[in-house]
């Protein structure tokens, strides 16, 4: 009981500490773009599973439209996050799974990616408090721990730690039941311009 | 008599005098459906004793602490028992604790036809896709639990269901850019009088000004409480204006013609009696009396002056002035004229809703106190009247009388009437009828656009329509539910529809609950099914029977009871009817922007499920309004055939000079109304009701006043028409559309008797 008073009072302090100056200057540092693509990669650690779930892909951010999850490896999947709802894109067509309007828990992590590389602190300020915010250091690295507001959420994630220079280089995340996940992204481009097919499938 | 009723007012002034102002409350009960009632009454129960507050801002923290000041002027307040803005028990995590142990009984639809449908392959690959992506949906479960997310997927499907979130320890609905932060408030139970509906209202005020000073953008409010407490506010205004209004005129105009304090008092009396008797006994009566009957009751004055005028008109002559003489001379006239009003009144008492049986009665009950006081009490007082003087009014009375137009003597005036009458005619095969039930109603318009606002923004049920399920026992009560609601779900069932809420959705029937089970067991559980499959996938092949022994454990079915009895089903209780003795019944109800096309389906759909009744409450009782508009109109036909027959019977073939003014008046009126543009409904045709009785009684008092004196008459007829004009024309002004069209429709009509009156008398009037 009393460590997790200890555990609350250092939370809301380090909330008291976390100020808009160090997100506005993650925010500044935060590369300018109209299109974002790379290269991710993916582990998972499942408690009951001994072998740790390995994926990659690549992906594609178009600003103001929505995120282009293609995962190569072990099997072909490509979903487009969009802002209110989530596709699956086969043969060049998107078929809509969920729409995030109803049930905001699903998409979180899409949208996380996609509040986070567009640089809108609003929108992650609308879904997480920042509980730890380290600002940007003279190599431009910067560092941030999210912890989500919807208690729905809650149930199902700890919290989401953010890396970073121009653009997120790691997220990791910390599932209530001791299951975690750590997406690193590379190769990230900016301002590649999209093929028409791409750019067909966010219209 | 009229003393004690003063008596029983007075006692009721002294314990804070108490209206009803829900219109609700009046509507007629259901006699023949009694499940229907009870249904209407538990939903209507669960409405009145909330109110909704939602505090909005772009950032959720900034509302979060814009609620917080609004919940704090709130709390404990007078009127308020409760008032939740934080949840501490932890809404999410109840469900998930909840359904836990039932997870292997329960399918949402959509996963139901998934696993009957789609092929292994399909069904694996979708699993290990959603757990090798990054933004695969989250697990509420232990892979093991729950390996194919179904669990974890329903229970969001069903949080999804409802447009509350809850985030930060509040609920929160969002639309846009904005989170609104949810305030519920349970009012106190026990009756309220206008008084502390007001100081109600005001602390509402109070709490939305606190929140936008701590910064909310936004501040939206909806509940009974704010549209009844708007309503009271304005009938008070008027009640105060039209009666204040009306006297006011009475006193300057009595004034004017008899120049003397002591008529005006003797013409003052029988209204006073009047009112206080009508208020009094109906206190006495009924359980409630509504604002809306005392709003009403104001034309109590315009008619009863009638009675004190006719009386008094006597002392402006130069005979000597008798009480008694003159009573007896008025007597026939008079007594002709409130038995005509009195049945006029008697139809409107004689319907079948309480509200209209309220009006009726008060004002009946008003007019034969004052008519009483008019003949047994006044004549008493009336000893050693002075000499008033009402020779100049009367004067000018006369002059323009014999400037006015005659029938008989001028023939374009006889071809403008026809044409009129014809023209008449006309507007009113233009008519249409209007019978919303929302006549009777005056919110102000800010009030409804918050109420509707909050309802799409929380997805709240229509309200007064909903469907009705009944069933012999549980089980069956259950699964007609699911049989409806499977067609409800049916993608694109019905345009606009948005959602539903049933109990069957959160307590299947035993029935569903074994063939999910049935059905995950021969899919998911069973040896060399998926579960074996995709455990071999993650190269974790022993986590397989972990989760098959998991699967396979018994569990007793989940009744509705367990449901009922846990927190988690507080907001959807009132939707088991249940009841010791009483058959099964429950409601289903659903949300969304339904058109009439839509509605009609729903209806379709009813009708093809046993047991199931579409239940839509303002539907049937604006039919009821328009079956009651076509009794009122009947019976004004027969009021017209009644009255021709008794002016027959006494002035043979001089009838047409009383009668025909009054009823050129209403259709030209009713006419009017038809160019216009205006609706007819039941107020409307009970105006023209009422007109046609007033207007008769000018003609009879202008052409019946036995060997008294014309100017007296004359006199007293234009008094009481004037007085009339003023206290249904001031009705005309109120905010409710049905008093605003009934005192529009006397107004017209009882204007058109006056001026048309004098075009029918006789040439030796003159």
């Amino acid at each position: 009981m009393k460590i997790a008073i200890l555990v609350g009072l250092l939370a809301q302090s380090a909330l008291a500490a976390a100020p808009d100056a160090d997100l506005q200057a993650i925010k500044k540092t935060l590369a300018p773009f109209a299109t974002l693509t790379g290269t991710f990669e993916q582990t998972k650690k499942i408690r009951v599973i001994k072998k740790p779930l390995k994926s990659e892909g690549d992906f594609t951010l178009l600003k103001n439209k929505g995120v282009l999850w293609s995962t190569r490896k072990p099997m072909v999947s490509i979903l487009r996050v969009r802002r209110d709802d989530i596709a699956q894109i086969k043969d060049g067509k998107a078929t809509v799974v969920v729409s995030l309007k109803d049930q905001p828990a699903l998409g979180l992590i899409g949208k996380v990616l996609f509040a986070v590389f567009s640089a809108d602190v609003d929108e992650l300020k609308r879904h997480f408090e920042f509980t730890r915010v380290t600002p940007p250091d003279a190599a431009g690295h910067w560092e941030a721990s999210l912890r989500p507001r919807d208690a729905m959420v809650r149930k199902v994630v700890d919290r989401i730690e953010l890396g970073g220079g121009r653009v997120v280089e790691t997220l990791t995340l910390n599932e209530v039941n001791g299951d975690s996940s750590v997406i690193r992204f590379k190769n990230v481009v900016e301002d590649r311009p999209l093929s028409k097919e791409e750019a067909k499938l966010f219209e | 008599m009229s003393l004690s009723l003063a008596l029983v007012l007075a006692l009721h002034v002294s314990r804070g005098l108490s209206f009803e102002t829900s219109l609700l409350a009046l509507l007629p009960a259901d006699a023949q459906r009694p499940l229907v009632e009870k249904a209407v009454a538990r939903m209507a129960e669960a409405g009145s004793r909330h109110a909704v507050m939602l505090v909005g801002h772009r950032d959720p923290a900034q509302a979060g602490l814009a609620a917080d000041a609004a919940a704090r002027r709130l709390s404990g307040q007078k009127g308020i028992a409760h008032v939740l803005a934080k949840i501490d028990a932890d809404g999410a995590g109840q469900a998930r604790d909840f359904y836990f142990p039932w997870r292997y009984r329960m399918l949402s639809a959509a996963q139901r036809s998934r696993l009957s449908r789609e092929p292994d392959a399909a069904l694996l690959g979708r699993t290990v896709e959603q757990l090798f992506s990054p933004i695969g949906p989250p697990r509420l479960a232990p892979l093991e639990s729950d390996p194919f997310g179904l669990f974890s997927e329903g229970l969001l499907e069903a949080a999804g269901r409802s447009a509350l979130r809850f985030a930060d320890g509040r609920l929160v609905v969002s639309q846009g850019d904005t989170t609104w932060v949810v305030i519920l408030v349970d009012l106190a139970e026990d009756a309220m009088s206008i008084a502390e509906q007001q100081t109600l209202l005001a602390t509402f005020d109070l709490a939305t000004a606190d929140a936008k000073d701590a910064g909310a953008e936004s501040v939206l409010r909806a509940g009974f409480l704010f549209h009844a407490a708007k309503a009271a506010r304005q009938a008070l205004w008027e009640i105060s204006t039209i009666g204040l209004g009306s006297l006011l005129g009475i006193l300057v105009l009595m004034a004017l013609a008899f120049r003397s304090l002591k008529p005006l008092a003797l013409v003052l009396l029988p209204i006073l009696v009047g009112c206080v008797a009508a208020l009094g006994a109906s206190l006495l009566l009924f359980e409630k009396v509504h604002l809306l009957t005392l709003v009403f009751g104001t034309s109590i004055i315009g008619v009863a002056v009638d009675y004190g005028i006719l009386f008094v008109s006597g002392c402006t002559t130069d005979e000597p002035w008798d009480a008694g003489d003159q009573r007896r001379q008025i007597l026939p006239a008079v007594a002709l004229a409130v038995v005509t009003s009195l049945l006029a009144y008697a139809a409107l008492a004689a319907m079948p809703l309480p509200i209209l049986r309220q009006m009726g009665l008060f004002t009946m009950i008003g007019l034969i106190s004052a008519w009483l006081t008019a003949m047994l009490w006044v004549p008493l007082l009336a000893t050693n009247m002075p000499r008033a003087s009402g020779d100049a009014v009367s004067g000018l009375l006369l002059a323009c009388r014999r400037a006015w137009p005659r029938v008989e003597s001028s023939r374009p005036l006889a071809v403008a009437l026809a044409a009129g009458a014809v023209l008449s005619l006309v507007g009113i095969s233009r008519l249409r009828a209007d019978d919303d039930l929302k006549q009777l109603y005056s919110s102000s318009p800010e009030t409804v656009r918050q109420q509707e606002k909050v309802q799409k923004l929380m997805r709240l049920p229509s309200a007064g329509q909903f469907f009705l399920v009944s069933a012999p026992d549980e089980q069956a009560l259950l699964e007609r539910e699911e049989a409806l609601t499977d067609e409800l779900e049916a993608p694109a069932s019905i345009a606009g529809l948005t959602g539903f809420t049933a109990v069957s959705q959160y307590a299947p029937s035993l029935k569903r609950q074994e063939a999910d089970a049935a059905l995950q067991r021969r899919r998911l559980y069973r040896p060399g099914a998926l579960a074996e499959k995709l455990f071999a996938r993650l190269e974790s092949p022993e986590v397989a029977a972990l989760s098959r022994r998991q699967a396979s454990a018994k569990t007793a079915p989940l009744v509705p009871a367990a449901w009922l009895d846990a927190p988690l089903s507080t907001p959807f209780r009132p939707l088991w009817l249940h009841e010791e003795g009483a058959p099964w019944a429950s409601v289903v109800t659903f949300s969304g922007d339904l058109d009439a096309a839509a509605v009609q389906r729903l209806i379709a759909l009813a009708g093809r499920h046993e047991g199931v009744e579409f239940v839509d409450r303002l539907a049937s009782l604006s039919a009821l309004m328009g079956r009651l508009r076509l009794t009122i109109s009947r019976l004004m036909l027969g009021g017209y055939a009644v009255i021709s027959a008794l002016l027959f019977l006494r002035y043979r073939g001089e009838a047409w000079r009383v009668l025909l003014p009054t009823v050129l008046a209403c259709l030209g009126t009713a006419g009017l109304f038809g160019f216009l543009g205006l609706n007819c409904n039941l107020f409307c045709v009970f105006g023209l009701l009422l007109s046609l009785d007033m207007g008769v009684d000018y003609g009879i008092y202008m052409h019946d006043r036995g060997s008294g004196d014309f100017r007296v008459a004359l006199l007293s007829t234009s008094l009481a028409a004037m007085t009339a004009l003023l206290s249904f024309g001031l009705l005309a002004l109120s905010r409710t559309p049905a008093l605003n069209i009934f005192g529009l429709t006397v107004l017209l009509a009882i204007s058109g008797s006056w001026l048309l009156t004098p075009c029918f008398s006789k040439s030796e009037d003159l």
